[in-house]
């Protein structure tokens, strides 16, 4: 084999993508050519530098905000649905915690599907309907302003 | 990533403890992949969080719990696609288009539209020693076509043997192994100041 | 009688006096009266606090730490963390001026301002049941939840100041029952020393008035100034009603928006002229191909467009076709009813 050739599919060979023929033709070709056993080195050093980048650590407060919404939703499941559908007053209370908790765990398990929010520019309805929110009580204005914020003319 | 497919079924029955250990042993992993991926540390904080929130979510849907990880990897990576093409992340960060150059890309076909995206800013160094290094490395990798910066990180940073790779990205091993031979040779050559052993 | 007993007979008697008007504490309050003092303490404390929120928007999840100062019907928020690090957000007097120092710029904001019956008219669409304590900031809270009684509104969770009735945390529900947005006091501080200057605006800088609420009345003959003459809603959802109307003139044609509410939660309508040769008018898909996803709804024999999950108290829209009018109607109400909005409002 030529040196372009070779060449072309020592990255293959660098990460084991290669046929065992090639591979054989290859290494026949490296024993003799000193630059593409370098080149070899060069690509096999490539793996070793992205190997070398350090993992980071994720804050801790990733966790916390996770938490935060999972606790809530499952509340907020447990409760609406268990409120729509069941009589307190006909079921003791043990069932009733077991129900929820079946109700809730059966709810999760449904599969919605992640919904791919693709939002545009933000349409000029959507930012006049929520700024008119802002003085509606116990709304957050922290989380409104983002509508008139810079960052999202 | 080893995880007890005990720890993912008592999580599966709505156990946040049971949950909180699975993010201790795979957030490491998912935090770094978005944020090499993604090259900003703001968003690799958000995205980590919506994937454990869509994993929690459909967690009752996940029929094999041995297959936590790269079920976990694929929904990451969809996390991170969803960032992507989302048009806010195009108003806040300068977007330049890359064509793949690669004429014996052997996925032309594949025509899967995806954005190739390099990272906005690199992130700041802190070792004064390496930082010029990791520098050049870091903005190597983001440099990347998406499909193939993907590969890189799953597979340098992260660890993940090619099976699971090729599993989590609904792909061919095949095609997992000749993207990051492709990859590498990009690499290699955007670093060749730093890789010649002459 | 000698002097120091009396001054102290008079001491006991002012002090048990006041622990009497107090109430007797909250344990006794009913949650309604515990939210309309809350309702009014958030306005009119004095506080300083630090308080962070988790909000849903349509690009993610977005977090924001805020610094907050409010005293004397003022309320300065200081972005500390987020997207808008940096940024500040002051309203005096109803108007909302928006402060960024990177751009030195101030841009004003007149939203309109909701009168105080509002809690009463909320009262009477949502019940308030107690929900348990907490401590929030290291302060002892009651926590409230607010249900809507008329189902496929949104609901909210309070946590408020058992001493001050001052709100630290409150969580908001969208009409699906999901969780919008959380926020939260991590430290809070009552009749602070309040620097000086500080609900100053910055002088000098370039400010920009954000038109869009422009009060108008709707008895009168608004053709001419709309170049249409708009379409009411006379079919509300139960527990809605007329609260404003307004002309937002520097959109491309102006905008008409006609707000309805019922006592926490609103519902627009938006109405304006079609440009003409923009084919159906689906509006909010334009734009470079970038395409916001939305479902057709056959309701009333109408072919309308429904997009779902479109921001933090915002809910659904819904564009209703109209040969000459680009309509379109905003709100955190459950499909049902939207759709009932759109049957009994659109024939």
């Amino acid at each position: 084999m030529r040196c372009e050739e070779v060449r072309e599919i020592l990255p293959e060979y660098s990460v084991g993508a290669l046929k065992r023929r090639k591979v054989r033709d290859v290494e026949r070709h490296l024993e003799i050519c000193p630059d593409c056993r370098r080149e070899l080195a060069a690509l096999r050093k490539v793996g070793e530098m992205v190997e070398s980048l350090p993992l980071e650590k994720p804050p801790a407060d990733i966790w916390d905000s996770i938490a935060v919404r999972i606790e809530a939703e499952s509340q907020a499941r447990g409760e609406v649905l268990w409120r729509r559908w069941l009589k307190p007053k006909l079921i003791p209370a043990w069932a009733t915690l077991a129900l929820m908790g079946l109700i809730a765990w059966i709810y999760l398990g449904l599969i919605r599907s992640p919904q791919q929010k693709t939002q545009p520019v933000i349409p000029l309805e959507l930012k006049q309907h929520v700024v008119a929110a802002w003085d509606s009580p116990f709304s957050d204005t922290a989380a409104l302003a983002l509508y008139i914020g810079e960052g999202t003319q | 990533m080893m995880i007890d497919p005990r720890t993912v079924k008592r999580a599966q029955n709505g156990d946040h403890k049971a949950f909180k250990r699975l993010y201790d042993s795979t957030s490491l992993g998912i935090y770094n992949l978005m944020l090499r991926m993604s090259g900003n540390r703001e968003t690799a904080e958000d995205l980590t969080q919506e994937v454990y929130l869509r994993v929690w979510r459909s967690l009752g849907g996940l029929k094999s719990p041995k297959a936590f990880v790269t079920w976990l990897h694929r929904i990451a990576i969809n996390v991170y696609r969803d960032w992507a093409k989302s048009a806010s992340h195009r108003l806040e960060e300068m977007r330049v288009e890359v064509q793949a150059q690669n004429q014996d890309d052997p996925e032309d076909e594949d025509n899967e539209d995806l954005d190739l995206i390099p990272s906005s800013h690199p992130l700041p160094d802190e070792e004064a020693l390496r930082g010029e290094m990791r520098d050049v490395i870091e903005r190597a990798i983001s440099s990347l076509p998406e499909k193939y910066r993907a590969v890189v990180i799953m597979h340098h940073i992260e660890g993940l043997g090619l099976k699971e790779i090729a599993k989590s990205l609904d792909v061919a091993q095949g095609t997992v192994m000749s993207r990051l031979a492709r990859a590498r040779a990009m690499l290699r050559e955007k670093l060749s100041g730093y890789v010649e052993g002459d | 009688m000698r002097k120091g007993a009396f001054i102290w007979i008079v001491i006991t008697l002012i002090t048990m006096l006041s622990a009497i008007s107090s109430g007797g504490g909250i344990a006794s309050q009913s949650p309604e009266s515990i939210l309309k003092g809350a309702y009014k303490a958030e306005d009119t404390l004095q506080v300083h606090g630090i308080k962070e929120t988790i909000a849903t928007l349509p690009k993610g999840t977005v977090k924001v730490r805020v610094e907050l100062w409010q005293s004397n019907g003022k309320r300065l928020q200081i972005y500390l963390a987020g997207p808008l690090v940096g940024d500040k957000v002051l309203e005096m007097k109803g108007d909302v001026y928006y402060i960024s120092p990177k751009l030195r710029r101030v841009t004003v904001t007149h939203p309109p301002i909701v009168p105080n019956s509002a809690i009463d008219l909320m009262l009477r669409n949502y019940r308030v049941e107690r929900a348990g304590e907490d401590l929030i900031a290291e302060r002892r809270c009651v926590i409230l939840w607010i249900k809507p009684v008329h189902r496929g509104n949104p609901s909210r969770k309070v946590w408020i100041d058992s001493e001050t009735l001052f709100p630290l945390r409150k969580e908001s529900y969208n009409s699906n029952g999901e969780l919008e947005s959380v926020s939260m006091f991590t430290e809070i501080e009552y009749a602070p020393d309040i620097p000086e200057g500080l609900f100053k605006l910055p002088e000098g800088w370039m400010t920009v008035e954000r038109p869009g609420f422009k009060p108008i009345d709707l008895d009168r003959d608004l053709s001419s100034e709309l170049g249409f003459k708009p379409i009411l809603l006379k079919n509300l959802p139960e527990g809605y009603v007329l609260s404003g109307a307004f002309i937002n003139a520097a959109a491309p044609g102006p905008l008409l928006q006609v707000k309805y509410t019922d006592g926490m939660n609103q519902i627009s309508l938006f109405e304006r002229i079609k440009v003409r040769g923009r084919g159906m008018g689906m509006g909010w898909m334009r734009g470079r191909g970038r395409r916001m996803m939305g479902r057709k709804m056959m309701w009333g024999r109408k072919a309308c467009m429904m997009f779902e999950d479109i921001g933090v108290q915002a809910g659904r829209a819904v564009m209703v076709p109209h040969p000459r009018l680009l309509i379109t109607i905003v709100g955190d109400v459950s499909e049902e009813i939207m759709r009932h909005i759109v049957e009994e409002n659109f024939r």
